[in-house]
């Protein structure tokens, strides 16, 4: 009892605080924050996979930019009217290709935003956990796959805008996207998306399918043998994160204008992982508390020192994987925990590593 | 011979090899119903092999696994084990972050579908669940990590997540090495009430165990069964003294295999030992 | 025909560099269990140390502006193998040590290190790519030339060969990468087999405790075993400063292929990485050059890129069928 008011308790608090906000905020810092809403529900959504699952997914990017692109396509058509997307008529397009036609449809595009980072993930992680693909060699697949999709957005000028992606979107479905009051709006917005996407991921690392997780994680072989399948609870949580980082990307784009396939790449995809990381993985407030933080340690040094800041960012990182694996929140609970025998209170078990490939 | 409709449990003409050592050789192996079976076998005879077989984790080359009356060769692992076919493995495999409630309730709720899973356990299995916990004795411990469990609690909580599920055939390798010798009596006592209502198969190296509880015995080498009958006739069998007496030197490919599997020198096990050493020596 | 044989030396010549950078990765996953996201950047090192070498000390090596007989090359391919090397065993006694037992968060702290590392190449050397003078017998190709032309015999009697290969012209500087790798893996492979310094290391990858309880100091194998995997991407920088221009990103364009490599080799298995270098080289090659001449309606994107994506589709493909990898160690 008293565990489960404890942790609604620091959820409203940390929630009350973010509603909060951005009353003290100028309109640029909430802009920021806004998007930084939106890279929490990303962090969210990683932890379920890296912090119960063991899946450390290098291709988070992927799913965040597909969904930011099907809405981004669908914003695209109503700002340029009855002409074509600037991008194609540079690229030479005088017609507008077929793949793009249903996006004028707003419904559809909402719908894709969802389906498409969903589907993807859907697929690709049914053929990885069959064949049983663990550990870091999934890493590195799910690290493959994002590189190579950036690069064919990159290739895909007439289609996809290339390497500058779809840019300058002024208009979100009637509002200027500039405009503080809607930026505002938005933030409001992300901060209700992500309060859903928390309580959806704490429903389901809190049931018995969230357990079976975790047991999966720990050790997948008896899951197997318990007459579980495996491959059906990872490709489905893998699905799921996809799902919801897909919507993270939609709510980015209205905010950012812009979306490229530089965020598709490993990069910002290993940024995600960090944000996770710096929270604290296998605790889910952990995600929001880490992708904050390291969003705005990012915007204070990299608006003065941009230079260095990727030096920084390095030794940050290396820090906090050396000397505080737990991330924050874990490192805080360490704190509270200590001297208590009782460690049943723990939000979950803590995460451990798998062990090599086979 | 007798027909399939005796057996929970009938393996024919089962071939296996690795890398060109055979393993298990047209070997022919059944249980009957509510049988409680013992398997023993110097190392690389193929008993762990075997169970790989029956559980699908390893898929033979040749022959037939009949379980209930049906092949079930080309199911996989977690088919198998829904169809009735628990599998304890040699050393506890428990999940060691979830607590000890916990296991039990991933093992009763087997089966279920992902989205009931995100709903409440029934109240059946509820109560299954805890007479279960009684039964292991790890009713104080239900809230603790399993992973803070003794070594024989852990046993006793993977033989309990194997029971509450109630298979019709139970396959328990090696359930009382690393336990002391109370515990060792109390699993004995423990299995030979399984065997009441469920056909069990034990792998069993302590002799001691096997002459305490076991009423049919069948010994394995090189991936052939030897002999089966009593405890007596087992050890007044001149090939299986022979067997087990004349192992100094290795004839076979096949024994090198295992041997650099798991050594045993007396009771102490010794995981991997050899391979290592092979490779130095080469 | 004889766009095929450009094509599969040029094939070849990429799963040379390909296996260079994948050796150091493969060994360093199956005896520490440690994946290096920093390795494209010791490719990076090894290049601009061929760099800083031709800037320093070419003078030293008989170059003058007329003649470069291209030895300070051939030095500066050792010098990069040291300095690499130097610099990844430095990496695994101060980091990788702590984190052993670990993979995942090794693969984070170590990419934490790629980037710290690009970010001091850039404060040294400049964001700007920068370009390494090639040895002048390294500019030319060769040509089949070894037939005296006016000996008819020989003419007619190599005629349907001549057919095959004329006018195919191989470049020095893919033949020297190709003739290199090939000395190495012939020297790793001798180096694991018949020295008993490789014995040791393959007894710890196989059993790590069991090699140190028979006095194999484990340690010792992890660091030198890493600092050659590192020299060895170290070699393959230098490589290739020959075939374009040195940035801080250099080794972030062969690293993933690397990484298929490795995992459609099986990790640790150097037969598996040479066979894995090669079909995922070759691929890339051919795939790319047919899908170059194909008409290409609904692709529009670039025939590398496409291949890449193949070549993805082939390792997951391949891997629902071996999930271990080419070549595996079966056990039970």
């Amino acid at each position: 009892m008293r565990k489960s008011m404890t942790h609604w308790l620091i959820v409203a608090i940390i929630f009350g605080i973010l509603l909060l906000t951005p009353t003290f905020l100028n309109d640029f810092r909430i802009n920021l924050m806004g998007k930084f809403l939106t890279y929490a529900i990303v962090a969210v959504a990683l932890d379920l996979i890296w912090g119960y699952g063991g899946m450390l997914s290098l291709g988070q990017g992927l799913f965040f930019t597909l969904g930011a692109y099907a809405l981004a396509m669908h914003l695209k058509l109503t700002n340029s009217g009855t002409s074509l997307p600037d991008f194609m008529v540079w690229s030479g397009v005088d017609e507008l290709p077929r793949i793009w036609e249903p996006f004028a449809s707003a419904p559809f595009a909402l719908a894709m935003v969802v389906v498409v980072p969903a589907v993807m993930a859907f697929v690709i992680g049914y053929f990885i956990f069959r064949s049983r693909v663990q550990g870091v060699y999934f890493s590195i697949i799910t690290q493959a796959m994002t590189l190579i999709f950036s690069l064919l957005f990159i290739g895909q000028q007439p289609l996809t805008g290339g390497t500058n992606g779809l840019t300058d979107i002024q208009q979100v479905f009637g509002y200027t996207r500039a405009d503080p009051a809607f930026l505002r709006g938005m933030y409001f917005i992300s901060l209700g998306a992500l309060f859903a996407v928390y309580l959806i991921c704490w429903w389901v690392v809190n049931s018995r399918f969230g357990r079976l997780l975790v047991a999966t994680r720990d050790d997948e072989s008896r899951v197997r043998f318990l007459g579980f399948n495996p491959v059906v609870v990872k490709t489905l949580v893998f699905g799921l994160a996809g799902a919801l980082t897909g919507i993270a990307g939609a709510l980015y784009v209205m905010q950012d204008g812009i979306i490229s396939p530089s965020q598709m790449g490993v990069r910002p995809s290993i940024e995600m992982v960090i944000w996770t990381a710096v929270g604290g993985r296998g605790s889910l407030l952990g995600g929001i508390i880490g992708a904050i933080s390291v969003g705005w340690t990012k915007s204070l040094i990299s608006a003065d020192y941009p230079e260095v800041w990727e030096m920084i960012f390095g030794i940050l990182f290396l820090l906090i994987v050396l000397f505080m694996p737990k991330g924050i929140v874990g490192t805080v609970r360490d704190l509270f925990m200590r001297g208590r025998a009782d460690t049943a209170d723990i939000e979950v078990a803590q995460p451990i590593e798998q062990g090599g490939a086979t | 011979m007798s027909t399939h409709k005796d057996k929970i449990l009938a393996v024919e003409d089962v071939s296996v090899s690795f890398d060109g050592f055979t393993v298990l050789k047209e070997l022919d192996f059944s249980i009957e119903y509510d049988e409680l079976r013992f398997l023993i076998g110097p190392n690389g005879a193929g008993k762990t092999t075997l169970l790989d077989i029956i559980t699908g984790k390893t898929k033979p080359m040749t022959g037939k696994v009949l379980f209930d009356g049906k092949n079930v060769r080309r199911l996989s692992e977690h088919q198998i084990a829904r169809r009735g076919i628990g599998r304890k493995f040699q050393t506890p495999s428990i999940f060691s972050t979830l607590s000890v409630y916990e296991n039990l309730e991933q093992a009763v709720s087997a089966g279920e579908p992902s989205v009931r899973l995100l709903g409440r356990i029934a109240k059946r299995k509820r109560d299954k669940l805890e007479a279960m916990l009684e039964t292991i004795g790890l009713t104080a411990a239900r809230d603790r990590a399993a992973d803070s469990l003794s070594h024989g609690q852990k046993q006793w909580l993977e033989i309990g997540m194997l029971l509450v599920q109630e298979p019709k055939l139970l396959l328990l390798d090696e359930p009382v090495a690393g336990m002391t010798r109370r515990e060792r009596t109390r699993t004995g006592e423990l299995v030979q009430e399984i065997a009441k209502h469920t056909s069990v198969l034990v792998v069993e190296h302590d002799m001691e165990f096997v002459r305490q509880f076991s009423t049919t015995v069948t010994v394995l080498h090189m991936g052939n069964v030897l002999l089966e009958g009593t405890m007596d006739d087992v050890q007044s069998n001149p090939e299986v003294i022979e067997v087990y007496l004349g192992r100094g030197k290795p004839r076979t490919g096949a024994h090198e295999v295992e041997d650099t599997r798991e050594v045993y020198i007396g009771k102490t096990q010794f995981g991997d030992t050899m391979e290592a050493a092979d490779v130095t020596s080469e | 025909m004889e766009n095929f044989l450009i094509q599969a030396f040029n094939g070849a010549s990429l799963a040379s560099i390909l296996l260079l950078i994948s050796l150091g990765l493969a060994f360093a996953f199956g005896l520490m269990g440690v994946i290096n996201m920093a390795h494209g950047e010791f490719i990076m090192i090894g290049a601009y140390t061929t760099y800083v070498f031709e800037q320093e000390f070419a003078g030293m090596f008989m170059r003058t502006e007329t003649h470069d007989w291209g030895l300070w090359f051939l030095c500066s391919i050792l010098a990069a193998f040291v300095v690499a090397g130097a610099i990844g065993m430095l990496l695994e006694a101060t980091l990788l040590r702590r984190l052993y037992g670990r993979p995942l968060d090794t693969l984070l702290a170590t990419w934490g290190v790629g980037m710290i590392l690009q970010s001091l190449a850039r404060q040294i050397f400049g964001a700007q790519n920068v370009n390494v003078g090639r040895p002048m017998w390294l500019t030319k190709g060769f040509k089949w030339l070894w037939v005296d032309v006016n000996d008819a015999e020989a003419v007619k009697a190599l005629k349907p060969f001549w057919e095959l290969v004329e006018g195919v012209r191989l470049p020095y500087t893919r033949l020297l990468i190709i003739g290199l790798v090939a000395i190495i893996v012939l020297l790793i492979f001798y180096y694991l087999r018949r020295t008993s310094a490789g014995r040791r290391l393959r007894a710890t990858m196989q059993n790590r405790e069991m090699a140190a309880a028979l006095g194999v100091k484990s340690r010792r194998v992890d660091a030198l075993t890493f600092g050659m995997g590192t020299g060895l991407a170290g070699m393959a920088g230098a490589v290739l400063t020959l075939l374009g221009p040195v940035g801080p990103t250099l080794g972030t364009a062969y690293i993933v292929d690397a990484f298929l490599v490795v995992v459609l080799g099986g990790v640790g298995k150097l037969r598996g990485a040479v066979l894995a270098a090669f079909i995922i080289g070759m691929f890339n090659t051919f795939t790319a050059r047919y899908l170059m001449t194909v008409e290409m309606e609904v692709i529009s994107a670039s025939a590398a890129t496409v291949a890449k994506v193949l070549v993805l589709l082939l390792v997951v493909a391949f891997l629902q069928w071996k999930p271990n990898g080419l070549v595996q160690v079966k056990t039970r």
